[in-house]
């Protein structure tokens, strides 16, 4: 992710010296910590063929569900890293400061919650695209909103929800929780600016 | 959730067709950051998807059931949303759960707490949301989202009878 930000570097908008050398240790830093990644991935994978060996029954169905989890996550990865590769080069800072920055208000709450419907996969995978959308200008507010409608009430969860639990239940549900991330995205906000503010002083 | 992962897929091919043909050198460097980004975000998802499937080989089979049975009332709904935050389910298996449990009889209330808190807040991918978006900003998503799941499954209560 950071990789992206050092390539910024050549880009019009350019960085000052300083702050191309912080980049630089920045992305030092950071190779440093994927290769820590791996090394605790290796290790835990070891730990789990151990654990399947102590406790065959349990570990067959850990490694159903792991396997289940993986095709899950390999079906939506490549796009949306696809996703966040396009937003960084494509994107410039004011159109998302436009549609989603701090100025945006009701608009930007809006263009949210339609990001958030789409479909994509369980909602880790949201988080590096958040990420990557508040490094353009995204507001604090508009990101927990389309966290939040990407965890709660996006379109593929929502048809799930119909067959199981009921159009009643599900045509309840959903304008409620609308209401209630628009409250809390503002609440959220709120709270950044304010500490912002005295953080500043 | 096929059918979705083939729109969602198959938009993202659209887009980058397109904008090979408007600027393929543009093009070429986002596809660059995105390996770049799948390398560094692999592990991180892998180490996750892996400590869930544990989670869950180990819980004992019919535990959410049992558990979710067995609380009615506020205090109920307050237990199947502490449930709800701890577990990580897709929805997959939560929404045929959820519903076989509603149709036996459990409360509006205790379900929407449940599916509400399930798919809002995640104790098990906090870290991960720490990691990619900072501290403050994750606790005090998955905090409010708590306060939000508690207030959405009052009012369901009280509206669906």
């Amino acid at each position: 992710m950071n990789q992206l930000q050092g390539k910024n570097i050549d880009m019009p908008e350019g960085l000052e010296k300083e702050k191309y050398q912080k980049e630089l240790k920045k992305q030092k830093d950071k190779k440093k910590k994927i290769i820590r990644d791996y090394l605790i991935m290796s290790a835990i994978i070891v730990v789990f063929v151990m654990l399947y060996f102590v406790f065959p029954a349990k570990g067959e169905v850990s490694l159903k569900n792991s396997w289940q989890f993986f095709i899950e996550m390999m079906e939506i990865l490549p796009a949306v890293t696809i996703l966040i590769g396009i937003l960084s080069v494509w994107a410039t800072q004011e159109m998302v400061t436009k549609y989603l920055g701090k100025e945006s208000g009701f608009k930007g709450f809006l263009v949210a919650l339609l990001m958030g419907t789409l479909p994509a996969g369980p909602l880790y995978v949201a988080f590096p695209i958040a990420k990557a959308l508040r490094m353009k200008g995204a507001s604090v507010g508009n990101m927990v909103t389309y966290l939040s409608v990407f965890a709660a009430i996006k379109l593929p969860q929502l048809l799930m929800e119909w067959r199981f639990l009921g159009w009643k239940f599900t045509l309840l549900r959903f304008p409620i929780t609308v209401v209630l991330i628009y409250l809390m995205s503002l609440v959220v906000d709120l709270i950044f600016k304010k500490t912002e503010k005295k953080e500043s002083m | 959730m096929d059918l979705s992962i083939y729109v969602i897929n198959g938009l993202v091919l659209s887009i980058l067709i397109f904008l090979f043909i408007k600027d393929w050198r543009k093009t070429i460097k986002s596809l660059k950051m995105a390996l770049s980004s799948f390398i560094s975000l692999f592990p991180s998802f892998m180490i996750l998807i892996l400590a869930i499937a544990v989670l869950l080989g180990f819980l004992p089979q019919g535990f959410i059931k049992s558990y979710l049975g067995s609380g009615s009332g506020y205090l109920g709904v307050f237990s199947a949303a502490i449930l709800g935050s701890v577990l990580f389910l897709p929805s997959i298996i939560a929404f045929p759960l959820a519903g076989s449990m509603y149709h036996q009889g459990a409360s509006t209330m205790v379900v929407a707490a449940f599916i509400t808190t399930l798919t809002m807040i995640g104790l098990v991918t906090l870290p991960l949301e720490i990691k990619e978006l900072g501290k403050k900003f994750a606790l005090l998503r998955n905090g409010f989202s708590f306060i939000a799941a508690i207030t959405i499954s009052i009012i369901m209560g009280v509206v669906l009878k």
